[in-house]
């Protein structure tokens, strides 16, 4: 058998399977070389966590951490917000829309009438009623881009009351 | 992870800021030597850890089974790591991190003094996947699969990966004891 090198480190960590390991270690007993290989790197293992076991985290993260949390209120709390939030705008979405094609409805409809008329030859009572429709229509749509550009403001600004925007905004 | 723990992450999931400090307090030196092995910087790796926390904190109601909590946190912590060095510019990230490592010995007098600078250049000459694979492995213990999963890397990967970055600071470890 060749040297198992590249199996030494698994070994080392139990990694590898039964058949594997039962052909590493028949190779161990008669290769003083691998002996020596899988020796070298059980010490670098045992270093390297020695070498980290004395690095300490900061002592004040603990706090920092526990003062962000703090700030942002319960989890669920955040969430339930979010999806009242998601909730509430969907419906003014939908109001908005609702508005807008009403009004589309009724140009279609005055359009309509207009055409009707105008084959009956009653220009001036027409025009009339265009002028008032029109007025109407204008007021609907206008209405309509407020109410949306309304929820989107609010959306956006519950959003980041319910999530830290340092979260997702990484410099 | 023992019985209270779990309590700790139940009662934290339903909103318990004193439940999840708790477990701040038993995460944070492991996920701390976690980040630090890979961004190499002790104020960035604080950063990361604490981005970590929070975002554990929002999220703690998708955990499904509190048992996973630890490669979750984990999980987490490795990615916004990687991010972090992914998204340093090249020029500044040499002489930024030479210069936090010599800050270092000095700012943390309780450290052991030889194994500290040790560690600080042995981890320089790794790269940011090799220094990875050695801190899931010798910090926090986790088995080859666990690993696959956090770093979503096939378990193969995980064991050449791991070899490789052993024989690497085997190098640089006997190198060092030969210059005495
Ligand atoms: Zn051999």
């Amino acid at each position: 058998m060749e040297h198992p090198e590249a199996e030494l480190s698994a070994y080392l960590d139990g990694a590898l399977s039964e058949e594997e390991r039962t052909a590493v270690e028949r190779h161990l007993k008669g290769c003083e070389r691998c002996g020596q290989r899988l020796a070298e790197l059980a010490s670098v293992s045992a270093w390297t966590n020695e070498a980290f076991s004395s690095i300490m985290a900061p002592p004040d993260l603990e706090l920092r951490v526990m003062e962000r949390i703090r700030a942002l209120g319960s989890p669920r709390q955040g969430m339930r917000l979010a999806w009242l939030t998601i909730g509430s705008a969907v419906v003014m979405m939908l109001a908005a829309l609702g508005g807008v094609f009403t009004a589309a409805l009724s140009v279609l409809w005055a359009v309509g009438k207009v055409l009707a008329r105008l084959a009956g030859g009653l220009h001036m009572t027409l025009l009339r009623m265009w002028w008032g429709q029109g007025w109407g229509i204008l007021m609907t749509v206008l209405l309509g881009i407020l109410i949306t550009s309304l929820s989107l403001a609010l959306m956006r600004w519950l959003m980041k009351q319910a999530w830290d925007p340092r979260l997702s905004t990484h410099p | 992870m023992n019985d209270e723990q779990r309590a700790w992450i139940r009662a934290a999931r339903f909103g318990d800021p004193e439940a999840f400090a708790r477990l701040v307090e038993s995460y944070k030196d492991h996920l701390f030597r976690t980040a630090y092995a890979i961004v190499r910087d002790r104020g960035e790796a604080e950063d990361v850890v604490q981005e970590a926390f929070v975002k554990a904190y929002l999220t703690l109601p998708g955990l499904k089974d509190e048992r996973a909590f630890s490669a979750w946190i984990t999980t987490i912590t490795t990615r916004l790591a990687l991010d972090w060095i992914r998204r340093r510019r090249p020029n500044v990230r040499l002489e930024d991190s030479d210069a936090a490592v010599q800050t270092d010995h000095r700012a943390m007098p309780a450290m052991k003094a030889e194994l500290r600078i040790d560690l600080a250049d042995a981890l320089a000459k790794l790269s940011p996947e090799h220094r990875t694979v050695i801190a899931l492995r010798e910090i926090q213990g986790f088995d080859y699969q666990e690993m696959a999963d956090i770093l979503g890397i096939p378990i193969g990967t995980v064991r050449s990966r791991l070899h490789h970055a052993r024989l690497q600071l085997r190098r640089l470890l006997s190198s060092h004891e030969e210059r005495g």
